[in-house]
Formats: structure tokens, sequence, C-alpha cells
């Protein structure tokens, strides 16, 4: 599918609300508009989840 | 900011500044000012990082994240460095497919007009069905996709007449797989017809 077949509301939901964000030192700010922070220790709990569904996908 | 690899891929684009802490380096654009969150800004972002991680391993930064200078993303960079690169190699050769189901037929829901407290409660119930349906109908399509439920992200009823937004992590190799199955499953269903859309960078799956 050629990217500009994705309609912008797919970009949209994904670039403004997902994807990492480091946890000090930036401005997060889209139109001057403060976007919510998610710390990285999300990300890793995230990560250790995946790890554990691969190795079991793995084993399967 | 853009995107993170691995700082053995030695990344080099012509258009992205790449500033390392150890074993991973962060891209980046050089930018005048705030990016606005207009559609040829957030496509660009998009088509950025896809560029990158079609060409090694990655993970793709929120659109907005903005460091005064190298010095100060390298800053940022430094502490999370191991994180990173536990993260890329967990993550970073696979790709998400989205999924995203529509209802085939109209919901319907009342207008402002109808502002009595009994409407009020019939909206929500009808809310509430439609969520549990929209549910449902997912874990229908996480059956038949048969991979492991953490490899799946959904939004349930994130916007008017869509059903569920789905983001499924795979392999690159495994794409066409869950592209087979998903086409299956909107041949089947009665209540959603399926769009298939990606690949792109796993942004569901890092936050």
């Amino acid at each position: 599918m050629r990217r500009a077949d994705i309609p912008l509301v797919e970009i949209v939901d994904r670039l403004l609300e997902k994807g990492v964000v480091l946890a000090g030192g930036a401005t997060i700010s889209v139109a001057g508009v403060d976007l919510i922070e998610l710390r990285l220790s999300v990300v890793l709990a995230a990560v250790d989840t995946f790890e554990r569904a691969l190795r079991e996908e793995v084993a399967s | 900011m853009r995107s993170y690899v691995r700082a053995s891929d030695e990344p080099r684009f012509a258009d992205l500044v790449a500033v390392r802490a150890g074993a991973v380096a962060a891209l980046a654009s050089e930018y005048p000012g705030t990016p606005r969150p207009d559609e040829a800004e957030l496509r660009a972002h998009d088509a950025i990082t896809r560029r990158v991680h079609d060409a090694m391993p990655s993970l793709p930064a929120r659109f907005g994240a903005l460091y005064e200078d190298p010095d100060a993303l390298r800053a940022a960079l430094v502490p999370r460095e191991k994180p990173l690169e536990h993260a890329l190699a967990a993550l970073g050769t696979r790709v998400e497919v989205g999924v995203t189901l529509r209802w085939r037929a109209a919901r319907p829901h009342m207008g402002p007009a109808d502002a009595s407290g009994r409407a009020f409660l019939e909206e929500r119930a009808a809310r509430e069905r439609e969520r549990s349906e929209a549910g449902q109908i997912v874990e229908r399509l996480v059956a038949e996709l048969a991979c492991e439920r953490a490899l799946i992200r959904e939004r349930i009823c994130p916007h008017e007449g869509v059903a569920a937004t789905v983001a499924v992590l795979t392999t690159r190799d495994g794409e066409t797989n869950v592209r087979r199955r998903v086409e299956s499953f909107g041949r089947n269903a009665s209540e959603v017809t399926t769009d298939l859309y990606g690949p792109f960078p796993p942004y569901s799956f890092v936050s």
C-alpha cells in the first residue's frame, strides 16, 4: 500500500499518542499544547511482556 | 526526534543528525521552532521513521519531541541507553500492521437535541453495548490471528463508525500471514469491514 493511501487519522493516532518518549530533557509539545509524557519504565514493562510472548511463540 | 537505532548499525542518513550514547543512537532532524501537527509534518515524520525502519532495526519516536541541541539530546539519551538497547533487541526488527474494523451498519446515536435524562441513559447504554460488541469482535480477530495476545494492541470504538483499531506486532516475514488472516476474518465478519494499513515501525508497542 502506498503511504498516501493511509488515512490521516491512522497516522495521527500513532504519531501523537504512541512511540518512544525519553523521560528527561525534551519539550513534548505540539502546537503549544504539552503532551502526556510516558516514563521509560512503561516501555520496559511492555518489552518484558513481549519477550515472554516471543519466547512462547518460538517454543510453540 | 525521529527514531532510535543501534549505534553498531552505523546510521547515516543525509537529512538526519545521529547522536550516539554507547550502544544506541538517536536520529533527529534539525528543526527551527516547534513542529505543528499538520498533515504535511505528520506524514513527513511517518515517512522518516518508516525509511529508518526499512534500513535497520529501530524504535520510532513520538511526534513532537524537541531537544534544544544535540548535547541536550545526548544528556537525555545516556541514562536510557540500556533500556533502549534492550527494547531495540526485543522490538527493533518487528513491524506493526494496523487493522481498522468499521461497522458495516451505522450505530444509532442520539444527537444534542435529545437532552432528556432518559435519552442520556439510553445513549450511554447504547455506547456500552457498542463497546462490548466491539470487544467481542476484537477477541474473534485475535483468535483468527492465532498469535500471543501480548503482540496485539487495540483501541475500542476510537472514532464514530469504527468498532476498533488493532495493531499487530509481527516479523517482516510474518506480515503476509497476518494480512491473509485479517482478510479471511473480514470476509466472514458480518458486523464489520476490515482495512489493513502499514507496515509501520512498532509505534503501538513502545507506548
